[in-house]
């Protein structure tokens, strides 16, 4: 299959607490859903927490780097695609 | 009358404290031989011993308690069956084994114990995160990869989808921290004890949204045990719970993001096969021990059971009536895990059978015959469905 986005805000947290010395303490995680591919999920970090968003929301996906180097999943709202 | 299946024949807890001066090893020690008096045994009877999760690797320190054969050879058990393992029913896994090997003859008496020393090992910090590498495979691949270092960050997406959905409000979600609370005020054992409001709730600091401080269980050093003992020897025992009904299936992928809806958990799966299993029904039911790592699970858990429908947990346990050790199901009667303290599952087992057999003093809750236990959360779950079963002192 071929997914296309964009892809709908299922849920998010906004974690708050900075796990371990060397934690980050505020960011979000998101999990997006594709309505016309329901066994798909796709989870990552959102791009920007402040304003919160909301389920329902549109996102697309990108992927950065993290701190250990690694491409990690990054969750793009839509409109600023 | 004789009971036709597996039986519960003691419980025993260690000390419980934030940072105890004991191992694990004596912490789990203390436990076990308190569960083989309790059940009117002597160490030599045993003959079975199970854990959860064992020599598992990977884990957080305070995570995984005293080795099984430590255990073994520290009190000289002569065992005709054995079992350590991470994966199964959740926390329930190695009672649900250690009653069927009872049920089958692998052996006559088994002592199942979970060992929690959290506290210790987070020393003067707060909960830790998962500790081991980001991993290439596994459930928790791509999670750990977006970040989500906590379980606290799962059950937040979890909370999130669930209150979206059917409106549930923070302050229906706080009253499972304060019913647990006003239970825990009546446990000695138990950690948090000081009053809690739901200011307090509401003011308390957001660890992973829409989950708080509160809504979080709190780390501990504990080792709770219980002897799983065959149907034919209940003469032999002091007291013993019957095992009316377990509940092990896990029907959907084993991640946590890709469950099919995320208002559920495993705990429905596991609910409903142990449902099938019995001919008793939710109404029948006394009293309810409900997993509370975070608050989240256990309104799940309340609408996996059926003891209120989807989406109506929280209309259900608002205002803490129903819920209370005079409502009509009496919730984590000790404190579960949010004040009682995180031993883990096991310390739901222990309240339920003294609940059964009349132990829980101040929090005794009146005419308690059926028990229905809830552990795990997410994609893990394990039920049991225990009955009262005779006293011989």
């Amino acid at each position: 299959m071929q997914l296309k986005p964009p892809g709908v805000l299922y849920t998010f947290t906004i974690n708050r607490n900075p796990w371990g010395s060397q934690g980050e303490p505020d960011y979000g995680i998101g999990v997006l859903s594709f309505p016309n591919f329901s066994d798909v999920r796709l989870v990552g970090r959102l791009n920007e927490i402040d304003p919160e968003p909301n389920v329902g929301d549109l996102y697309g996906l990108t992927f950065d780097r993290s701190a250990g180097g690694l491409p990690r999943p990054t969750l793009v709202k839509w409109a600023s695609t | 009358m004789s009971p036709s299946k597996s039986l519960i024949s003691g419980v025993g807890q260690s000390a419980v404290g934030r940072r105890l001066p004991r191992s694990g090893y004596q912490l789990t020690i203390d436990a076990i031989e308190a569960a083989v008096a309790d059940a009117g045994l002597s160490i030599d009877a045993i003959d079975g011993l199970a854990t959860f999760p064992g020599d598992a690797v990977g884990l957080n320190p305070g995570y995984i308690g005293p080795d099984l054969y430590d255990v073994q050879d520290g009190l000289g058990l002569e065992l005709n069956w054995h079992l350590a393992t991470p994966q199964g029913a959740a926390q329930a896994a190695p009672i649900i084994e250690a009653a069927l090997a009872v049920h089958h003859g692998l052996c006559k008496h088994a002592v199942v114990y979970r060992t929690m020393t959290e506290a210790s090992a987070q020393g003067s910090g707060r909960r830790g995160p998962i500790d081991h590498p980001i991993a290439t495979d596994g459930i928790l691949t791509w999670l750990l990869t977006a970040g989500a270092m906590s379980p606290t960050n799962f059950a937040g997406l979890y909370a999130q989808r669930y209150m979206h959905e059917y409106g549930v409000t923070k302050e229906q979600l706080g009253w499972v921290a304060l019913s647990a609370r006003e239970h825990a005020q009546r446990n000695p054992l138990a950690i948090l004890r000081g009053p809690l409001t739901m200011d307090d709730y509401l003011a308390s600091r957001v660890i992973s949204s829409p989950l708080s401080l509160f809504d979080c269980d709190i780390a501990v050093d504990g080792a709770t045990a219980v002897v799983v003992s065959a149907p034919d020897t209940a003469a032999d025992l002091r007291h013993w719970a019957e095992i009316e009904a377990m509940g092990t299936a896990m029907r959907h992928r084993p991640f946590w993001e890709h469950w099919p809806d995320l208002t559920t958990m495993a705990a429905h799966d596991a609910a409903a096969h142990m449902w099938a299993q019995t001919a008793l029904k939710p109404a029948d039911v006394d009293l309810a021990q409900l997993y509370d790592g975070f608050s989240i699970f256990t309104l799940l858990w309340l609408e996996a059971f059926g003891f209120c429908p989807r989406g109506g947990a929280g209309s259900f346990v608002e205002g803490g009536k129903r819920i209370g050790l005079d409502g009509e199901l009496p919730l984590n009667t000790a404190g579960g895990q949010l004040s009682g303290g995180r031993l883990h599952g096991f310390g739901f087992v222990a309240e339920a059978l003294r609940q059964l057999w009349g132990e829980a003093g101040e929090r005794q809750v009146r005419d308690v015959e059926v028990v229905a236990v809830g552990l795990g959360g997410g994609v893990l779950a394990g039920t049991l469905l225990l009955t009262k079963g005779d006293t011989r002192s």
